[in-house]
């Protein structure tokens, strides 16, 4: 699954649109689903985004989930374009002063920049600043980092202004054109980072996992057992892609004695 | 469709590294990629949360200054040949191939790879050794490819040849430099000095296909090998790690038989023998994030710290091996981890 995370209203309802992305009531906080993709609203700033993130996680937990932080950010004029969309490479927290470096992995054509977050917007012109500006990335990376891998966290940013105006006065229109403008570059990415996902995926199937939860309740195998046993049928599954495990190999045991005799069994069976 | 960034797309470089030549070369050399500026190199190679296989995807490089230590007493996984003063060090964290059976896998977290560019102060952390140990008989051996293979860098940063341009102006230092790459040529136009040990990893078809299939094939190596042997090199064949599966000893046996069709094996310095064995610690690192080879789901036994194949299986594969290989070597010159 992927899952789109994104600060304002405004940023997040052209994406909700765009892949009919349907509303799921549920939470308490915005929360958009289609499919294997998914949006969550975590509001301007850091304060929201652990509580929202791991609400999300408590539902839709697994190996090869993606997040995609989508938003605009501040700019610099010598440095970026406005309307522009950037993937980040490179995240300082200001308050920290601690640096993030985000994988980049997918080919994915995009220009790449910098970014620094902060706590207040900044309206000044952004001063010594030399990369953009947004307010929520250090924080989902970190957060983020504790549930998922380095991989499978990436920012996207589309320069909106030069840090001359406060996020919360730039126009919801404005703001709307914008991500607008830059929705196949965003559909584009996604495409090519779903990639990345197929890395992940395991090794047994479903099918294969009924089969080991049988010989584990079965055998009462204990649970050194019952890793080896996951192991070698790994091994097994390796070896042979198109093959069974064949039920017969689980036998009726009424003692621990006959239990090992069939585990050892069945192990010889899977390393052969 | 090109799913992944070429590797090195991204060259990540410490502020303190910048100036040095060999960063220098390396940035000419990656003029297109983005250099990324980082305070400290374990700030991107040390991150907490990455997956070393995804990461070898596209790979990026790391231009950094290393501190000491310099210098690190050999591993007892590796043949010591014989002599007391072996060491190894790390001009060069990770590799460009990415070899099934490989402890890198286990050691960092990271897929990516890391340069050191202050050559120097390696060279200078050996020159102190070297005045502190008791070489009257013995050299001291460094081997400068262990945590990476520095020959298939040679056309990216060319390291090699640099390290070789050192041992020259040492009387009493012998380095090992262990590659499978195929590009001895780049060496080719150098003198060849018989302090400068050249070992090729060599492995049958099958076993490279399957396993190092990252790394230039089997033939390609041979030819490599062959050629620094011809040109008058110290040459080293390692046979490490061997491979067990059905019908093992026919494959090996007909693999041995055209390496020395191709290399005069009384020209050959000595040759390697191991099988697969690992640090129980990074070969639980790596079974952790469960792996596709199936090298880590075979059935081993763990003894002094060490993940291999059981002894009895290990010792009379080596023995048969060792058989084998003195049809064309003295035994004197075959060295076994057993």
């Amino acid at each position: 699954m992927q899952c789109i995370l994104s600060a304002l209203k405004a940023e997040s309802d052209p994406l909700i649109n765009f892949f009919k992305l349907k509303k799921d009531d549920s939470y308490s906080f915005p929360f958009y689903k289609k499919n294997d993709l998914c949006l969550i609203g975590i509001g301007v700033g850091k304060n929201k985004i652990e509580k929202r993130i791991f609400t999300f996680l408590n539902d839709y937990n697994s190996r090869s989930l993606q997040f995609i932080n989508i938003g605009i950010a501040g700019g610099k004029i010598n440095n970026s374009e406005k309307g522009e969309i950037y993937l980040i490479n490179k995240i300082k927290d200001e308050n920290s002063n601690e640096n993030y470096f985000p994988d980049l992995i997918v080919n994915s054509n995009l220009l790449e920049h910098s970014t620094i977050t902060v706590d207040k917007a900044i309206v000044d012109g952004g001063g010594d600043y030399n990369c953009l500006v947004d307010m929520e990335a250090s924080e989902i990376y970190k957060v983020c980092l504790k549930r998922v891998l380095v991989h499978q966290i990436s920012f996207l940013k589309i320069v909106s202004d030069y840090m001359d105006e406060d996020v919360t006065s730039i126009s919801k229109k404005k703001i709307n054109s914008l991500i607008n403008e830059k929705l196949p570059e965003i559909d584009t990415f996604l495409k090519k980072y779903k990639n990345l996902q197929e890395f992940k995926s395991s090794i047994l199937g479903n099918v294969d996992l009924v089969w080991i939860s049988r010989a584990r309740s079965e055998l009462n195998l204990t649970e050194t057992q019952y890793h080896q046993l996951l192991s070698f049928s790994r091994g097994y599954r390796l070896k042979n892609p198109n093959k069974k495990f064949e039920d017969n190999m689980i036998l009726k045991v009424y003692s621990k004695t006959e239990r090992n005799k069939n585990f050892k069994n069945i192990c010889e069976i899977l390393s052969a | 469709m090109k799913y992944f960034q070429p590797n090195f797309s991204h060259i990540y470089v410490e502020r303190g590294a910048l100036d040095y030549p060999l960063s220098q070369i390396a940035l000419k050399k990656f003029s297109k990629s983005k250099v990324i500026e980082v305070d400290h190199y374990k700030d991107i190679f040390n991150r907490t949360g990455q997956d070393f296989q995804v990461q070898k995807k596209s790979m990026k490089l790391i231009l950094a200054k290393k501190t000491e230590p310099f210098l690190y007493p050999a591993s007892e996984m590796v043949q010591e040949f014989g002599t007391p003063n072996v060491y190894y060090n790390t001009p060069i964290l990770n590799c460009l191939y990415n070899c099934d059976y490989c402890f890198l896998q286990g050691m960092y977290s990271s897929g990516n790879m890391v340069v050191f560019v202050n050559e120097s102060d390696f060279m200078d952390a050996i020159k102190i050794k070297m005045a502190s140990l008791n070489l009257t008989l013995d050299p001291m051996v460094v081997s400068i490819s262990y945590n990476t293979d520095i020959m298939a860098m040679e056309n990216i940063i060319p390291m090699a040849s640099r390290w070789i341009d050192f041992v020259k102006t040492q009387k009493k230092l012998l380095i090992e430099i262990r590659t499978k790459s195929a590009l001895f040529s780049l060496i080719k136009k150098m003198i060849p000095h018989e302090n400068v040990l050249l070992s090729w990893t060599l492995s049958p078809e099958k076993i490279a296909e399957e396993f190092e299939s990252t790394a230039p094939p089997f033939n390609s190596r041979l030819k490599s090998a062959k050629e620094a042997v011809e040109a008058g090199w110290a040459v080293r064949l390692c046979f490490d790690p061997i491979i067990l599966f059905d019908g093992w000893f026919e494959i090996y046996s007909q693999f041995l038989h055209e390496v020395f069709r191709e290399i005069n094996p009384s020209k050959v310095r000595d040759v390697t023998l191991g099988v697969f064995r690992m640090n129980k610690d990074f070969y639980k690192r790596i079974k952790k994030r469960e792996p596709t080879s199936t090298l880590f789901y075979d059935n081993y036994e763990i003894k002094d710290g060490v993940v291999s194949i059981g002894k009895k299986e290990r010792t009379e594969s080596l023995e048969k091996l060792e058989e084998l290989l003195s049809e064309y070597l003295p035994k004197s010159k075959i060295l076994i981890w057993k």
